[in-house]
């Protein structure tokens, strides 16, 4: 499988995949559901 | 009169006006076009659609768009001037034989180039005008799915690919790029501290956009790639930002002129992809657009990604030409279906003079795109009908001798199973028949009987028409 991980939106509860080599670094992601910008540290989930 | 989507249209409409159809209400750049699309493909439909009535990310109505123009076949032999119905190997053969004449672009003034005909620099260059379509559910937010335009180090000329690039705000784009000819381009600029000059190409003849999805050699200039598919020198144009360091095409409907930013990364996707998966998001480039040119009247080309539309034809005519290179007429056709992505298989029959030549025509075909799964077809198996090219795999193949497994070769990061971020498995199948020892003939009645029974001699024109159509 491609690296994914799936990060739930702290505000809207939506959830949406990133690259998940690129997780680790408290980078900001970006929910595409309400379009809030949310850093790595403030999800909900992360499976 | 130089080609553009106009004239294309106006040959669709003339030529194959079954395809084209033509939507006035007014319909929602917001999912609503993809949705209709869904509506057609579910019944088997897929015809270019032209939205006269659309709303752009400002609610504005009245833009139009038009896609689905590579659905189908037929419409791509249209643009290069073909008989429709030779979509098959006589349409990936011209490709690969016009690539062999490049013809150079020439240059005429902002007076004769419509794509000037409004201009918009800083602050009013505003991305919000646009009707960039919003396609999948899980999208990050609308996404231009169009050429963007960089020119090479050193001037050895310009690279046109498609590449996915996501609204952020009214003047700023993200960029996904895979690790190929923009790709290195940008990392060059980086690497200086330089920003990356671009133009986001929406709206041109096919013949121009099908130059993007070409896999070219690297010194090749791409406007000489687009002016051999379009039969005629391709029109360029002074950019505003840059002027003559950066040439854009003239005929185009809109161009937006924008810079990669060099050290900047910010979340880009999810995006529905071509592998009809969503890409995850990521960590991507950056365009701060400086720049957006169209006509008065422009015409917004979309591509209708994640499904049929997808030009994969530019990477099955380089495969073509490849091959051909190594097996000098040999190739009697090369298909990259559908079923496989138009990426991931292809699906070559050769004239087998010598054992051994399967693996030579693999290979060459290796280095073209990422074909995970290359099927090698003697002359007789037709490689664009699928169900011939599984009965050849039926028939003519063994895994223990006719398999041959690749590892780590470079794959497409949009491959929803790769193990690795950039390699993937790649799996040659030889399903040619030996010639060094006797091989049983395939069935067949005498050409004679077939030449002498006519099916409206024995069974009424009606009753065969209800007869249900078997596809398995």
């Amino acid at each position: 499988m491609v690296q994914i991980a799936w990060l739930r939106c702290p505000d809207c509860d939506g959830k949406f995949y990133v690259e998940k080599p690129q997780l680790g670094k408290d980078a900001n992601w970006f929910c595409p559901f309400c379009k809030r910008t949310v850093k790595e540290s403030e999800v909900n989930e992360i499976v | 009169m130089a080609s553009d989507l106009r004239s294309y249209i106006s040959q669709l409409e003339e030529v194959l006006p079954q395809q084209y159809v033509v939507i006035e209400k007014e319909i929602d750049s917001r999912f609503e076009i993809t949705a209709l699309l869904r509506r057609l493909e579910k019944a088997d439909k897929f015809p270019s659609v032209l939205f006269e009535n659309v709303k752009a990310i400002n609610g504005q109505s009245g833009k139009r768009v038009f896609t689905n123009v590579t659905a189908d076949r037929r419409r791509i032999a249209l643009a290069l001037g073909l008989d429709p119905d030779k979509w098959r190997s006589e349409l990936t053969a011209e490709f690969a034989r016009r690539a062999e004449k490049l013809i150079e672009p020439v240059t005429v003034s902002r007076a004769e180039a419509p794509v000037k005909q409004v201009v918009k620099v800083g602050a009013g260059a505003d991305l919000q005008d646009l009707p960039i379509i919003y396609h999948h559910e899980m999208d990050g937010n609308p996404y231009g799915t169009l050429l963007v335009l960089t020119k090479k180090p050193e001037n050895i000329g310009y690279n046109l690919a498609y590449h996915r690039t996501m609204y952020k705000s009214p003047q700023q784009t993200g960029i996904h790029m895979s690790p190929f000819h923009s790709w290195k381009t940008f990392t060059d600029n980086e690497k200086k501290g330089l920003p990356t000059p671009v133009a986001i190409v929406h709206g041109h003849h096919p013949a121009f956009i099908l130059a993007g999805v070409f896999m070219s050699p690297w010194p090749w200039d791409e406007y000489k790639v687009a002016g051999a598919f379009l039969g005629e020198p391709v029109r360029l144009v002074p950019s505003e930002t840059w002027g003559e360091d950066l040439l854009v095409p003239a005929d185009a409907e809109v161009i937006i002129e924008g810079e990669i930013l060099p050290g900047v990364r910010e979340p880009e996707g999810p995006f529905g992809e071509w592998s009809g998966y969503y890409g995850p998001q990521r960590q991507n480039p950056v365009i701060q657009v400086k720049a957006i040119t169209h006509r008065q009247d422009y015409i917004w080309y979309d591509t209708d990604i994640g499904h049929l539309d997808h030009p994969g034809i530019g990477w099955e005519a380089e495969i073509y030409r490849r091959v051909n290179d190594v097996l000098p007429g040999s190739v009697r056709g090369v298909f990259c279906p559908y079923s496989g992505r138009e990426g991931f298989h292809a699906y070559i029959s050769i004239e087998k003079l010598s054992e051994g030549l399967p693996a030579i025509a693999a290979s060459a075909a290796q280095t073209v795109g990422y074909p995970k799964l290359i099927v090698v077809v003697d002359d007789d198996i037709d490689p664009y009908d699928e169900r011939e090219v599984l009965f050849s795999i039926a028939t003519r193949f063994q895994a223990d001798k006719d398999l041959t497994v690749l590892k780590n070769v470079r794959g497409s990061m949009l491959d929803p199973s790769m193990s690795r971020l950039t390699t993937h498995t790649s799996t040659f199948i030889d399903a040619t028949k030996p010639i060094d020892e006797p091989f049983p003939l395939r069935v067949q009645v005498p050409q004679a009987a077939l030449e002498k029974v006519k099916l409206e001699d024995y069974i009424p024109r009606e009753r065969v028409d209800e007869i249900p159509y078997t596809s398995y």
